[in-house]
């Protein structure tokens, strides 16, 4: 007769979880029985999970209403379309963007400005830049995240 | 005594009707209707790659239910669902060219589905709708016979529980109870060991238990059972 090891809560709940699901081996299944009969807290535990499964079976997630499948091909189609044509949109509009720094810049060093005139327009420059980045990052970020949006003042 | 009638009985199984909110559940049976669609799968695949956008529709069409059940699974609510649906498509439409053909399309599917539907959970965390459980028997056929507002504040309660678990015990808990798959499954697709979707599962079982008691909705004998200090934290 094989001898098994005793039951240790700890380590072997889960075991008992897949038991109750039939999901163990002949060999685990022998070993959980043996534990069964030898021991009430291994009893007790396989009692809690029956029960809370006999309930979570008789539940199902809500399918989607049929109406929100009507055209769902299109809509894919078109948030698709118009996916691509952002990615187009601002990578054109870096690197036009780009160039025009580049000519202003260029174009500022040429001309011979005094150096606090010219350290204003860098300021200016980089300013834009900054509440360009920052206008950018909260309409497409920090917005969709605020957890008190809904919070009426 | 073993509650080994309990064990018996035949606990009912969601159904693998596309309409069950993309739950399946498998028997031997369903082999060679697997394999048929693994092939269906492949065809529509190399269709794609071959230019003919209708191998991406028929996909989209066998795919978007069960897209749907996980997504509201993972979302919470239909709205933000449907939206995780639709941005998983346009991914898949994306990469769809590159997929190595041959490979399993579910497993890659999955992958998709479950980033686009945290990442929108993250993103459009403001948004709880109305809780996306429904019973699938009559409340009078329950294992303990429960009046409507009994059954309703349980199943209400039920997706609180499951909503405040940590990610990796909700989706093991997800993928086990409303999509039907076995433990296997579950280890294969989420490339974990089998030993951890167990303790993962039970851990998840756990703390719904000890949510429910603690908020009145289950009728327990052992009222007061918290887990143990050491449940806390999520298996690996």
């Amino acid at each position: 007769m094989t001898v098994r090891r005793p039951y240790d809560p700890k380590h072997d709940e889960p075991m008992l979880s897949a038991y109750v699901d039939g999901e163990l081996s002949a060999e685990d299944r022998a070993t959980v029985e043996s534990w069964l009969e030898m021991d009430e807290r291994a009893r007790a535990e396989v009692d809690r999970l029956v029960q809370m499964k006999a309930f979570t079976d008789h539940l199902a997630l809500r399918p989607a209403p049929r109406e929100a499948w009507d055209d769902f091909h299109g809509r894919v189609t078109t948030r698709r379309e118009r996916s691509m044509g952002w990615i187009l949109f601002w990578s054109g509009l870096g690197i036009v963007g780009f160039y025009v720094a580049a000519r202003v810049v260029l174009a500022l060093v040429a001309l011979a400005l005094p150096l606090i005139v010219r350290l204003g327009l860098l300021a200016v420059a980089i300013g834009l830049i900054v509440l360009l980045i920052s206008a950018i990052r909260e309409r497409f970020f920090v917005r969709k995240r605020d957890r008190y949006d809904d919070v009426v003042r | 005594m073993l509650p080994g009638a309990l064990l018996s009985r035949p606990f009912l199984r969601r159904s693998a009707n596309s309409d069950a909110g993309g739950g399946v559940t498998r028997s031997p049976d369903d082999v060679p209707a697997e394999r048929a669609e693994t092939d269906r799968d492949q065809q529509d695949i190399i269709r794609f790659q071959d230019g003919d956008g209708e191998g991406f529709a028929a996909l989209m069409e066998r795919y978007r239910q069960r897209a749907y059940g996980l997504a509201l699974g993972f979302c919470g609510n239909h709205d933000d669902a449907m939206d995780a649906v639709q941005k998983s498509f346009i991914r898949i439409h994306r990469t769809l060219g590159r997929f190595r053909a041959g490979e399993p399309f579910f497993p890659w599917f999955y992958r998709i589905v479950r980033n686009t539907s945290f990442n929108q959970r993250r993103d459009e965390s403001r948004h709880r709708g109305d809780c996306p459980l429904e019973w699938v028997t009559e409340p009078s056929r329950l294992p303990t016979p429960l009046q409507a507002a009994e059954a309703d504040e349980l199943r209400r309660r039920l997706w609180e529980a499951v909503d405040t678990l940590a990610p990796e015990l909700r989706e093991v808990f997800l993928l086990y109870t409303f999509q039907g798959l076995k433990y296997r499954e579950i280890a294969d697709l989420m490339d974990i060991p089998l030993g951890t979707v167990m303790s993962r599962l039970h851990a998840a079982r756990k703390r719904i238990r000890a949510y429910l008691i603690e908020h009145r909705a289950f009728d327990a004998e052992d009222r007061g059972e918290r887990p143990a200090p050491g449940d806390e934290e999520v298996p690996t």
